[in-house]
């Protein structure tokens, strides 16, 4: 009895050896890790540090200004000037919803609980989207439906900014486009009545190309 | 051994013991006792070491290990957020020469990483008897790297930090500048010498505040504007410097504060590159005190208003000279008989002004002077500034006070101008200028609404029909005075006959002033014309039309009516007629 509680002991005793050993190694791994993440904190710390004086620095005035100069014949900016504060009360309201005919048939045929299939793909011209992208992004989205109908139209409509694609929207969803629309570009005049002229031609299509918009008025810069 | 063969010895003797224990053995129970205690006491002692070790908060002895560059500068920041002043971590490089195992080798590779280093000139260093060398610095973070990379031992990094100035020229002579002070293995303490960096030094330095920025009260946008403009100017009109200052009317922040020419700050002048006014250290919106001139017929004619001696539409001869002791005062152009109060101001007659401030008298002229702050330093946030004393005359005749109350014999820089122009605008309680967000609460109220509200139509009388036309920025309602002083000449005998100093103060809108703005060129020339014209009308107010027109949009002010609305009102008629 005396011998097995002895040798459970030494047993107990060797297995809390390996035990303590074992524990003492993890910590001190885990130590030299705690070293290493501060290590590293510090060093990322110093790096957000670096990198933030250097993004102040790039975009010190004189330098923008200097880059607007460079690239004046893409952007066109010109200083901001008293002219440029607009008025809600001049934004220019959108023409009156026109109603399509067969987008009210389809309506109608919907409401009655006909089978309207869903609308095909759209595809986007990459190399117009490009283009437009240089532009500033602000005006329109080129996008082409390959099939057209109400659905589509609906589709096209969040992408594609300005008065002058808003046919097939629900009529109380316009004010608020027209607004977001022409705060971006409030002296917009001529252009925007021509492009609305155009839109107004092809509407009636039953595959309708959304024409290119023209690009940012001549008279902003 | 012997402890077994002594056990049955005192097994049996303890009987005997029991009876004679403290006559017998008395010196056994002293040592026993003595045990007892040491063990007690050692016991006692681990005892409460572990009991603390319990209690106490787990706590890592290696936090301070980590040598970064503490504590750190604060930074300086314009009112929108945008860095003006930070730091940047830098290292240097040092050594103990005594602990290094391979000099020569650690020459050699040393000399691979700086290659404007040579390795002669390392060895030397590297084997100098000293226990301590500089070997570089500061050095790059690649570098350092490259260094730890050797694994060489006996090189050590003592982490510093650099100040760096992102804004570059435009808020120049604001910052200010620091110097390395007390060089450290640790850290190098950067030390303000000009400028914000210097009046703010203590703060800048407190370890507790090092978190959060200074915000100043300049646009960085507004300044960099204000500094093209001025530059334009200053090229156009060959002038040989220029300031310009838009201050908020009711707190005093002061939005922007130019001064040409100016300087990176990253690589700042020293005091020999100039003295005075040619280092491009030199601020002149603070420390340039100049005779502005005209402009202070405004003060004047403020002064009467306040005092009841006038009304705007009092009439007061200008049509003959005031003669006073030996000297005469004269229009520099033919005047009416009389003039209104109101067209003096306009047609910036001399003598008008002049018989105003002799009914004001020196007493209540000086009291209004020294109220709005005329003959102290400007009390701004600049260390500059408290050393800009304005120059008075040392004895304040009756000729003083007349000459003064036109804008000469009394120097003052253009922030104390804005200051009093600012005071005059916000309804009559002084304005303090600040540099710093949030500004100062409006003062003591040296004039009244009334005076206020009056000044302002005349001032914008001054710019619809008089000589500040040019700057009637549509919309702005922009209110003002010009100056054309003539320069003292250098040897303090008169006034130079072709240099002057050109300002114009402005107030905008006047219907509810919201910024003073106060322009001032130094010796401009326009000599686009037959003849060269140095008036103000020509010179400074076209630089100010044009800060106004760049600046107050940025600032978010609207214009009023006029063109604009016009122009946009005809976009719906084109899209209804489609």
């Amino acid at each position: 009895m005396k011998r097995l509680l002895a040798a459970l002991s030494v047993l107990a005793v060797v297995a809390i050896a390996a035990w303590t050993y074992d524990i003492n190694y993890r910590t001190k791994n885990a130590l030299r890790e705690v070293d290493r993440l501060r290590a590293e904190i510090a060093m990322r710390h110093e790096e957000q540090q670096v990198l933030r004086v250097e993004w102040a620095y790039l975009n010190r005035p004189d330098r923008l200004k200097r880059l607007v100069e460079m690239n004046n014949d893409r952007l066109g900016l010109v200083p901001i000037g008293p002219e440029r504060f607009g008025d809600v009360a001049s934004v220019p309201f959108p023409p009156p919803p026109e109603v399509d005919p067969l987008e009210a048939a389809l309506a109608a045929a919907t409401a009655a609980g006909a089978f309207i299939p869903t609308p095909a793909k759209t595809s986007i011209d990459p190399a117009a989207a490009a283009a437009e992208r240089l532009d500033g992004g602000v005006a329109f989205f080129p996008v082409r439906l390959a099939a057209g109908g109400p659905a589509d139209a609906a589709l096209a409509l969040p992408a594609a900014v300005g008065p002058a694609a808003n046919h097939g929207a629900a009529p109380d969803a316009e004010p608020a486009l027209a607004l977001a629309s022409a705060e971006v570009e409030a002296p917009q005049t001529q252009e925007s009545g021509n492009a609305a002229a155009q839109t107004d031609a092809v509407s009636g299509a039953v595959v309708a190309a959304v024409p290119m918009p023209p690009r940012r008025p001549e008279a902003l810069r | 051994m012997t402890d077994i063969a002594a056990t049955p010895q005192r097994r049996q003797a303890s009987p005997k013991n029991r009876t004679g224990r403290a006559t017998a053995r008395p010196r056994d129970d002293w040592r026993l006792m003595l045990i007892v205690a040491v063990f007690m006491l050692c016991y006692g002692a681990v005892a409460v070491r572990m009991g603390a070790m319990a209690i106490s908060e787990p706590e890592e002895p290696r936090l301070a290990g980590y040598g970064g560059a503490e504590p750190v500068r604060g930074e300086i920041v314009d009112r929108n957020g945008a860095l003006i002043a930070a730091n940047l971590p830098a290292w240097s490089l040092y050594a103990h020469p005594a602990e290094l195992k391979d000099p020569l080798a650690t020459a050699q590779e040393l000399a691979g990483i700086f290659p404007d280093m040579s390795e002669a000139e390392l060895v030397r260093l590297l084997t100098s008897r000293n226990d301590f060398v500089w070997v570089r610095r500061p050095i790059t973070p690649r570098q350092k790297a490259a260094v730890q990379d050797l694994g060489r031992p006996g090189l050590f990094f003592g982490a510093r930090d650099m100040r760096f100035y992102p804004a570059g020229q435009a808020a120049a002579h604001i910052v200010g500048g620091v110097r390395a002070q007390s060089e450290g293995v640790r850290h190098a303490e950067l030390v303000g010498s000009g400028g914000i960096e210097r009046y703010f030094d203590e703060r800048l330095r407190d370890p507790a505040r090092a978190g959060d920025a200074l915000r100043l009260s300049i646009d960085l946008g507004a300044q960099q504007a204000m500094r093209e403009v001025l530059s334009a100017e200053v090229s156009r009109l060959g002038a040989k410097g220029a300031t310009g200052i838009i201050m908020n009317v009711r707190t005093g922040e002061i939005v922007t504060m130019v001064s040409l020419p100016d300087f990176d700050p990253n690589a700042r002048p020293s005091a020999a590159d100039g003295k005075g006014a040619a280092n491009p250290r030199f601020n002149r919106a603070v420390q340039g005190v100049y005779e502005l001139g005209s402009v202070f017929k405004v003060l004047t004619a403020a002064m009467a208003l306040e005092l009841g001696i006038v009304t705007p539409e009092t009439m007061v001869e200008t049509g003959s000279a005031v003669v006073i002791g030996r000297n005469a005062i004269r229009d520099m152009h033919r005047m009416p008989e009389t003039l209104s109060v109101t067209d003096i101001v306009v047609r910036s007659s001399n003598t008008g002004t002049t018989r105003l401030a002799l009914k004001i008298g020196a007493e209540r002229m000086r009291g209004f002077l020294d109220r709005l702050g005329m003959f102290d330093p400007v009390p701004v946030e600049i260390s500059e500034a408290a050393r800009a004393r304005p120059l008075k005359p040392p004895r304040w005749s009756e000729i003083s006070t007349a000459t003064i109350s036109f804008g000469h014999g009394l120097s003052v820089s253009p922030l104390h101008l804005s200051a009093a122009f600012a005071t005059l605008a916000n309804g009559g309680q002084k304005v303090v200028p600040s540099l710093i967000r949030g500004g100062n609460q409006p003062g003591e109220r040296i004039f009244s609404e009334r005076t206020s509200r009056e000044m302002m139509a005349i001032l914008r009388e001054v710019v619809s029909r008089g000589t500040g036309r040019r700057t009637n920025v549509e919309g702005y309602e922009v209110g003002g005075k010009t100056g054309t002083a003539d320069k003292p000449r250098q040897d303090g005998r008169g006034y130079e006959k072709d240099k002057v100093i050109a300002t114009f103060a402005a107030v905008f809108p006047t219907s509810a002033p919201a910024y003073v703005a106060v322009i001032s060129l130094d010796e401009p020339v326009d000599r686009s014309g037959p003849r060269p014209i140095r008036e103000a009308s020509r010179t400074a107010v076209p630089a100010t039309a044009e800060a106004i027109r760049r600046i107050a949009p940025l600032l978010g002010l609207r214009p009023k009516g006029g063109r604009v609305a016009a122009e946009l009102k005809v976009a719906p008629v084109s899209v209804a007629s489609n």
